[in-house]
């Protein structure tokens, strides 16, 4: 025999043993849908965020209880006040073609009377930092203009918490699914007690610890978790990317190489959470048994 | 934990009084009382179903007797914890009537695994399992599967894995029952050159020839008793 024979050094429990191609399986769809749910749950995020910090810089002030009459004249002054309290923000007043355009959703695509009351708008776009609305109306109001400032927060609100509702859906799935990781170790762990008994018995014979056959297991189970998770995680990046290319649900997957970094690093994370989870249940459940069974010995 | 230094006494195995019973059933061994000797060479034979098998079990701590006392390496068993029991196992060297062979592992491998369970390095012991396996005519197949040895080779291979650690005490539970008688004869050789070296060795046969051209001590079972001698009419064979 040769030298370079004698160095490779066999695992003491067999890799390929009966369903171990499933259970690979079962592993790979398990760590796919976890990687998902984490995306998912990072993008939402995201996507959330990109939307609050759109809404934070700017505000729609509205100028109220106008008669066609005055409007001009309170729009004219509300600008100037406007643009003296606000000098570096961009300040838009809307047409009243635009104004009527916003209707267009409550009352359909028909042309409004002439003499319907329109409300004056104008946008106000901060190239940075948040508009502070109370501050734009009590200055408005100081000058004796009737107005509504709105900053757009009550929908920022709702923004946020749908988007904590979705990162905890996302989240609850993916706990939900480590948690499967962890009972199908387990159950592959007894299933593998059980069918590798002859060689646990000639372990135990020559004088290998329960801690010692523990490890073996750890290191069975956990070589399956990391080629199955690296799988499933890897076709998860894989579908996210095809979504975020094809823009299927908006701009909720990798927008920048930078979140493709940041995205990749959890991902890995998850990677070795997931054999971790798997490994160390094997490793537990294992001594857990073998203890069992000297007590019954 | 045991150690060589904490063997007090002249006996490495000692049983007192002891019994099994399996279940509820009847007592398969019943008040055995044995010593044996350090550094000594036991036969253990009786006919067929007497509890041969037994004995070497309670022996090898692979069963836990329904009652009485067993000391080994001066330390009652029953008072070991699981991970004493493990470190006391690795002193022992076992052959089984079935070879018990890693059937995934190559001969090399089943060979050297007391030796990697005790954790030695590869290195360390590589060179002396390739030896170990020459001498028994084993060293054209390191390589091979145990399946695909036929029945001599794979107690060759079983009695390698025994004796590979140097055991303080080897049991052998008919080892030369599937080899042709020249191999046989190079087996016990290999066990008593052992013995000379230290090792006490218990060996369970039915070959009377054997056990008749080697002066060595001999155990009977019979009707659940253990006896001395082959003879169970001659003065003084109880025990």
């Amino acid at each position: 025999m040769s030298s370079a024979n004698l160095q490779t050094i066999q695992p003491l429990l067999p890799e390929r043993i009966e369903n171990s191609r499933s259970l690979l399986v079962v592993l790979m769809l398990m760590a796919f849908l976890a990687g998902l749910a984490l995306l998912f749950s990072r993008g939402a995020n995201r996507m959330s965020d990109h939307w609050r910090a759109q809404l934070s810089n700017t505000a729609t002030v509205q100028i109220l209880h106008s008669s066609p009459d005055t409007q001009q004249a309170q729009m004219q002054s509300t600008l100037q006040t406007l643009q003296s309290l606000l000098p570096e923000a961009d300040i838009q007043p809307l047409s009243m073609d635009e104004s009527r355009s916003l209707l267009k959703p409550w009352i359909g695509n028909t042309d409004l009377p002439e003499d319907i009351p329109v409300p004056g708008l104008i946008t106000v776009t901060k190239s940075s930092g948040a508009i502070n609305a109370a501050r734009i109306s009590a200055a408005l109001e100081a000058e004796g203009l009737l107005v509504n400032v709105d900053d757009h927060s009550q929908y920022a609100r709702n923004i946020q918490s749908t988007t904590r509702s979705l990162v905890g859906l996302g989240m609850g799935l993916l706990s939900i699914l480590l948690a499967a990781g962890l009972a199908v170790s387990i159950f592959a762990t007894r299933a593998g007690l059980s069918a590798q008994r002859d060689i646990i018995s000639v372990l135990v014979q020559v004088g290998a610890s329960n801690l010692f056959i523990s490890k073996l297991f750890i290191g069975q189970a956990g070589r399956r978790a990391m080629i199955g998770a690296a799988i499933g995680i890897g076709l998860a990046a894989l579908f996210w990317l095809g979504l975020s290319v094809l823009k299927v649900i908006g701009d909720v997957g990798w927008q920048s190489p930078q979140m493709v970094i940041l995205d990749l690093i959890w991902l890995i994370g998850l990677w070795i959470i997931f054999a971790l989870i798997c490994a160390l249940a094997a490793g537990m459940t294992a001594r857990r048994l073998l203890a069992r069974e000297r007590r019954r010995a | 934990m045991s150690s060589p230094e904490a063997i007090s006494g002249q006996e490495l195995v000692r049983f007192q009084r002891v019994g099994l019973r399996y279940g509820r059933g009847p007592e398969v061994l019943s008040d055995v009382n044995l010593e044996l000797p350090r550094g000594s060479f036991t036969f253990l034979t009786g006919p067929s179903g007497a509890g041969k098998s037994t004995l070497l079990k309670l022996c090898y701590l692979h069963l836990a007797p329904s009652r009485g006392l067993i000391n080994l390496f001066g330390q009652d068993v029953a008072l070991l914890s699981p991970a004493e029991q493990q470190a006391l196992k690795r002193r022992i060297g076992v052959v089984l009537q079935d070879f018990r062979l890693i059937d995934h592992l190559s001969v090399f491998e089943n060979v050297a695994l007391p030796l990697r369970v005790a954790g030695q390095p590869r290195a360390s012991y590589a060179d002396d399992v390739v030896e170990l396996l020459q001498w028994v005519g084993l060293g054209h197949r390191m390589q091979a599967l145990p399946p695909t040895l036929s029945g001599g080779e794979q107690q060759r291979a079983a009695i390698a894995r025994a004796v590979i650690a140097k055991p303080d005490l080897l049991i052998a539970d008919e080892p030369t029952g599937n080899v042709d008688p020249v191999i046989g004869r190079r087996l016990i050789r290999l066990f008593t050159e052992m013995n000379r070296m230290g090792t006490t060795v218990l060996i369970a046969t039915h070959d009377v020839t054997t056990i008749r051209e080697l002066d060595a001590r001999v155990l009977r079972i019979e009707n659940s008793h253990v006896f001395k001698g082959l003879d169970p009419d001659k003065p003084g064979n109880t025990l």
